[in-house]
């Protein structure tokens, strides 16, 4: 039972909501795919832009003393890809009440609409994987087999810049399974220490988060695109499968209403398009979600 | 459970149902796409077949020069939907059809719809085709096997002669 008449907490007027020295961040995904395609700053004067896929042409054996005329193997023909330059943009608005005793800062929403704006970007070429015209399926899970099978098939279809390593960009589930494969595997390769940097260290906050024995770079993230009861990731080269128009960054207008309601808007716009430059130098891989 | 295959505004390929058993509408803006695509099967040989691709139009009524770009590559689009209308059910749905048209009063989802069923005019409304198509044969077997009979009975009767 209480004891009445005691001086207790509620008795003073204390200092309420005091705010802790702890922030947490948002739980959301960081930016990953802008780095790992080909880049263009936006178009002058027109909001279409092409870029341009060289075609070749085909020598033939040609016997002595023979005419040979102008045909298909010598009509040297370029074909293009076009993108349409898009606006993606975020407005907030601040009332003079936050403004005043509140401690979201105009820095803070810039930094928070930059984020967002990032996020979609990043997923709209996330979803490019799904146009891809070549695909692995696994029979389940992801595999490190599914991967080659997709890496052999780009090396197959002669993606230039062999040199480069091919991207894989995997959902988290995916990127488990590979590391539960390596370490179930028993493979004696896997008990090189240098071979393990997808199994081992920690994320990257571009998302990487290890090669594969030097050939593959491998990326988590989520924000895939999902087909049936599949996720669909992809491993592609990062200079020649997908391509990107970008603005130089996120443009803020800070805009006090009155009569609106006394706040502040602040509006921020952003042009990109990303689009798929070669099919060829893709493949996606699709497994359980 | 017994899954239900989705039913699409286009018939798809006998390949594509069994990717589109399951498959749930998404909620946002999309058009559905049957992609004509290679399926990498083990030791490297590989098979062409279908696939589905969803493209994302929520936020971004602008894609027609996507939808080109895919129905360059061979792929057919199936279905579309949850374009946001001035007068959704939804009012943040018509809200955001309303922010879209910049006051102008043209709704952008719409030419995207105009557009998307331009490129789907040749297969749309397939089953009522087939239907109508049906209906016609049948008939037309109705009146052979009238003719038929009639013939039988001239045939019957000059024999008779």
């Amino acid at each position: 039972m209480a004891v009445s008449n005691i001086t207790e907490l509620g008795n003073s007027v204390n200092v309420t909501d005091v705010l802790a020295a702890g922030i947490s961040p948002a739980l959301v995904k960081a930016n990953c795919m802008m780095a790992l395609m080909y880049t263009e700053g936006l178009p002058q004067g027109t909001m279409t832009a092409k870029l341009t896929k060289r075609g070749v042409l085909t020598a033939a054996s040609l016997a002595e003393a023979t005419a040979l005329a102008p045909d298909a193997n010598g009509e040297l023909t370029d074909s293009s890809v076009s993108a349409t330059i898009a606006k993606c943009a975020v407005v907030s608005g601040v009332s003079v009440e936050q403004g005043q005793f509140g401690n979201i800062t105009a820095d803070r929403l810039a930094t928070e609409h930059g984020a967002s704006i990032a996020r979609f970007v990043d997923n709209d070429a996330l979803s490019l994987f799904s146009g891809l015209s070549t695909s692995v399926t696994s029979a389940s899970i992801l595999t490190i087999d599914d991967v080659m099978l997709g890496q052999f098939n780009i090396f197959n279809s002669e993606c230039p810049n062999k040199e480069v390593p091919l991207k894989a960009v995997l959902s988290h589930r995916g990127h488990y399974n590979i590391k539960k494969e390596i370490i179930q595997s028993g493979a004696s390769v896997w008990s090189n220490e240098s071979y393990l940097e997808v199994l081992g260290g920690t994320p990257q906050v571009n998302c990487y988060v290890g090669s594969l024995l030097g050939s593959i770079d491998f990326y988590a993230t989520s924000g895939h695109a999902t087909s049936s009861s599949d996720t669909v990731q992809a491993i592609f080269h990062p200079m020649w499968t997908f391509a990107g128009f970008f603005a130089p960054a996120p443009v803020t207008w800070v805009k006090e209403k009155g009569a609106e309601g006394f706040y502040t808007e602040y509006a921020t716009y952003f042009f990109y398009d990303v689009l798929e430059f070669n099919d060829l130098c893709g493949v996606k891989l699709l497994s359980d979600t | 459970m017994k899954q239900e295959v989705y039913k699409t505004i286009v018939q798809p390929k006998e390949e594509t149902v069994k990717y589109l058993t399951g498959w749930r509408r998404p909620t946002y803006a999309y058009v559905l796409f049957e992609t004509k695509e290679w399926h990498l099967l083990g030791d490297g040989e590989r098979r062409l077949g279908t696939g589905l691709m969803t493209l994302n139009a929520e936020s971004r009524p602008e894609i027609s020069h996507h939808v080109d770009l895919y129905l360059q590559k061979g792929f057919k689009i199936l279905d579309y939907g949850n374009f946001p209308k001035f007068s959704d059910q939804s009012p943040s749905r018509a809200a955001k059809a309303r922010h879209y048209s910049q006051g102008s009063g043209i709704n952008p989802w719409d030419a995207l719809e105009k557009f998307v069923r331009g490129k789907m005019a040749s297969e749309i409304g397939w089953d009522e085709q087939k239907a109508q198509y049906e209906g016609e044969l049948n008939v037309l077997k109705k009146k052979l096997a009238e003719e038929q009979k009639k013939l039988e009975i001239k045939q019957a009767i000059q024999k008779k002669d």
